[in-house]
């Protein structure tokens, strides 16, 4: 084989944050005109290996040729010179900013003039090239999810990137908006690119990649071309197992309503759609999906629910009492129970210890409270229980939950709000960023209080999720409710009305 | 590394005061100063008898107070620095029943004490209330009303409160009924009332419901409204406190040796913050830390007595401090550090 076409090759990377072996000895060749996915679940090393390969980290060891040379990369600089780059699934854009001011933040020619002209042309001509229009001009904000991914891929190509790894792509796009990416990756490898996209959905695999390399506590466990590959295999390479069977669902007992709101508004958050007269309702013994991508209301909704967001407009009763004017306390203590999708910012205090955590919703009644004072010693009994029951990896019960793990620390969460028995549970992305085990554990426990009789509302990005799951799916946009589909409907007809486009609402 | 765990505190603070001694002798050195006199002279005139340590301890009383009171306001990261203007609206409090009243025996003292405490806590209410209904940073505005709270009983004690016929900016003397009973020649029952109170809070903080909606409010505002906690009124109720404790000083400042009121000795309300940040906002370390300064502060008299330039009384007091501060500081992270075991993976 000539260099050149050696392609980009990873050898026998090691790589270990303290006691931790994030990579142990990976090889990874990526071939130009190639899209290459690296799957794996959440600590699995996918970062790890991205980020040595884009100079963010050092490896141990292990070396990195890029056709045939070898290459020694001391900083992200050093990288973004030999042509890689790396769109984080967090996008690096000033939302202020226009794409061209953005496109020239960081550029790296050692030239004092910003040539603001030629660079918006190069930027129009470079979305020509590779079908990625993007007005340079529009301001960040203006812009949508979709758009913002292809100014970060533009931004990458402006300056000569010839390897594009991207970290969780579709994780913040609409199903519709994931097949143009799809189709944007294949033009770039057409082009003539080296694609990377690490991923931990399988499906996404079979979509988009021609090559797959699946890596499991920091070892590659396969790598393979899409034509060997099915999802069964991957999802059996991927957790190291034949994947569990999901728990069959019996048909919903349909019970009376146990929360219904009518034409419920409230105002925005920054850069969020508010509420703009919401109404639904789930019954006793229901799974409600609220499908949607986020900032469409989701948050708005679950937190005026819950009563800490106040309801500019509209009703909400639990069961047959109007609950509209009881404050977030009276609605705790009527079972309305709320597990809000910022873990360690908002649903659990991450500086405190797990029997803390266990007082924070409900130490003012009893039997945690004892007059003014706090019973520490049920908590701590409490904290045990609930480690034990849902098989929390913990030290001891006064660790601080920011210690842990995320799905430790989202079974802490759970726990502690079913251990309230919900007549209506309200739960904001149960199983982001978990792994397949962890994420299993949770889905479990929402079936088991489904069939235990209480409404829930599962709220979610994963359309996957919520489709197992739910009886009901509703499409939340633009703070509005797009329609209501039974658990049987068809996928793409959800998926359009996420973006906002409606095919055959039921 | 093997220290246990309780030792490493306390031995950080010995380890970095013996350090900022070290910091403070090289400067005394370079100016040819007798090294080992004047640390002796401290010794002696702060703990050496009981009467140098009574001395301390008359400097640890305010700050004590004031201690305690910034310790609960940052518990809940409220930034009270407006313990100094708390404490003088408590003098002030103080001296207006005190001067403007008769009353018999134990209900003035009761007065006296109840209206100081009301005085700073509605000063500190001020700042509460513009931060949780406009918005207004609390440090800006608990700061500026110091200077506004000075100001008024300097012009009080410099107009009509003069004493008649005297000289000075001083009222006249109380009447013995709101004097508050002495213990020994400068001290007064506040020597008392202090670990009193420290120990009240520090139970009321960990085991109590309010102590633990300080907490939360302290570490997540979004944790609190999570948990259905009103930041506002905990935001108000632990500014009341804090200015009643530093008010409290203000009384103890006029009501105790002094007996009148006057224009305070600058600086007691400055240094409980100092003193808060020194016990990690920990009341019951607030009041050893408190004796603390006090300590330094009457050595540094006495080295003044001693004729020792009162700037070199100030270095070494300013060492000794950074490297506590510093030292205490660096313990109590990697302390928490050592809690999380486990490293979050990339």
């Amino acid at each position: 084989m000539a260099p050149s076409e050696q392609g980009v090759v990873l050898s026998s990377i090691c790589k270990r944050f303290g006691a931790i072996v994030a990579n142990d000895r990976v090889d990874l060749v990526l071939k130009r005109g190639e899209i290459h996915a690296l799957l794996g679940e959440n600590g699995a090393g996918k970062s790890t290996l991205m980020n040595i390969l884009s100079g963010v980290y050092l490896p141990d060891s292990g070396e990195i040729y890029l056709e045939g040379e070898k290459a020694a990369f001391r900083s992200p600089w050093d990288a973004v010179r030999r042509g890689i780059g790396m769109v984080h699934q967090h996008f690096q854009l000033v939302n202020a900013f226009s794409v061209l001011d953005n496109v020239l933040l960081g550029a790296t020619d050692a030239s004092l003039r910003l040539h603001r002209r030629e660079a918006a042309d190069r930027i129009e001509a470079v979305g020509r090239e590779h079908g990625l229009h993007v007005d340079p001009h529009a301001l960040i904000w203006q812009l949508t999810v979709g758009q913002r991914q292809k100014v970060e891929i533009v931004k990458l190509l402006y300056r000569g990137a010839d390897l594009l790894l991207l970290d969780e792509p579709t994780s913040v796009l609409t199903p519709s908006e994931a097949s143009d990416l799809y189709v944007a990756l294949r033009r770039l490898a057409d082009a003539g690119k080296y694609v990377v996209f690490i991923t931990h959905k399988l499906h996404e695999v079979m979509a988009a990649a021609d090559r797959v390399t699946v890596l499991r506590h920091g070892r590659v466990v396969a790598s393979i071309g899409r034509s060997d590959a099915s999802i069964q295999k991957l999802g059996s390479l991927m957790v190291g197992s034949s994947m569990p069977d999901l728990r069959r669902k019996n048909s919903p007992k349909s019970g009376e309503i146990a929360l219904k709101v009518e034409d419920a508004q409230t105002k925005a958050d920054r850069g969020t759609s508010g509420l703009n007269g919401i109404t639904l309702d789930v019954r006793a013994g229901e799974i409600l999906g609220i499908a949607g991508v986020a900032g469409n209301g989701q948050v708005e909704l679950a937190e005026c629910l819950a009563g800490i967001r106040p309801l500019r407009h509209g009703k909400v009763w639990l069961k047959d009492k109007d609950i509209s004017g009881s404050d977030a306390r009276s609605r705790l203590r009527y079972g309305l129970r709320f597990v809000p999708e910022d873990r360690l910012g908002m649903g659990l205090v991450p500086q405190f210890d797990i029997v803390d955590n266990m007082l924070l919703r409900d130490y003012r009644e009893r039997p945690l409270a004892k007059g003014v004072w706090i019973d520490r010693a049920l908590a701590g009994k409490r904290a045990e229980s609930l480690v034990r029951d849902y098989d929390v990896r913990t030290p001891g019960v006064h660790t601080a939950v920011r210690a842990l793990s995320g799905g430790n620390q989202q079974k802490i969460l759970i726990g502690r709000e079913i251990l309230a028995k919900p007549v209506v549970f309200i739960v904001a992305q149960p199983t982001r960023g978990l792994d397949i085990a962890a994420a299993r554990a949770v889905h479990d426990r929402l079936l088991d209080l489904r069939e235990g009789g209480a409404g829930i509302i599962l709220i979610s990005e994963d359309l996957d999720e919520i489709l197992q799951l739910s009886d009901r799916v509703a499409v939340l946009f633009e703070g509005t409710v797009r329609g209501i589909w039974p658990r049987d409907a068809d996928r793409s007809a959800i998926g359009a009305a996420m973006g906002g486009h409606l095919l055959d609402a039921a | 590394m093997a220290i246990p765990a309780w030792l490493r505190l306390p031995g950080a603070f010995v380890l970095s005061v013996l350090l900022g001694m070290t910091a403070s002798s090289v400067v005394l050195v370079a100016v040819h100063a007798p090294v080992l006199e004047t640390f002796r002279a401290i010794f002696d005139g702060a703990v050496g008898s009981w009467s140098a340590l009574e001395s301390s301890l008359v400097f640890a009383e305010p700050i004590a107070f004031t201690g305690l009171a910034a310790a609960v306001a940052f518990r809940a990261r409220v930034w009270n620095i407006g313990g100094e203007g708390q404490m003088v609206m408590g003098a002030f409090g103080a001296g207006l029943i005190a001067l403007n009243t008769s009353l018999p025996a134990p209900l003035m003292l009761l007065a006296v004490l109840a209206c100081g405490i009301l005085c700073g806590a509605l000063w500190a209410f001020l700042s509460a209330a513009l931060k949780v209904w406009l918005g207004v940073n609390e440090v800006l505005s608990s700061l500026m009303l110091n200077y506004v709270a000075i100001l008024w009983v300097q012009s009080l004690v410099y107009g009509p409160w003069r004493e008649p016929g005297g000289g000075w900016p001083y009222s006249a003397y109380f009447a013995d009924e709101a004097r508050l009973p002495s213990l020994g020649s400068e001290l007064d029952i506040c020597v008392v009332v202090a670990p009193v109170l420290a120990l009240a809070l520090s139970i009321l903080l960990r085991f109590s419901r309010w102590g633990f909606e300080v907490t939360v409010v302290g570490h997540s505002h979004e944790a609190a409204r999570y948990a259905a906690i009103s930041v506002t009124w905990i935001t108000i109720l632990v500014m009341l406190v804090s200015g009643a404790l530093a008010g409290i000083a203000g009384v103890q400042q006029v009501s105790g040796s002094a007996g009148r009121l006057y224009v305070l000795t600058p600086g007691y309300g400055y240094l409980g913050i100092l003193v808060s940040w020194l016990a990690g906002h920990d009341p019951l370390l607030v009041l050893i830390m408190a004796v603390f300064y006090g300590i330094l502060m009457q050595g540094g008299a006495a080295l003044q007595i001693a004729q020792i330039d009162p700037s070199l009384v100030r270095v070494i007091q300013a060492a000794i401090i950074l490297f506590a501060l510093a030292g205490l500081t660096l313990a109590r992270r990697s302390q928490s550090r050592m809690h999380l075991g486990k490293v979050d993976r990339a």
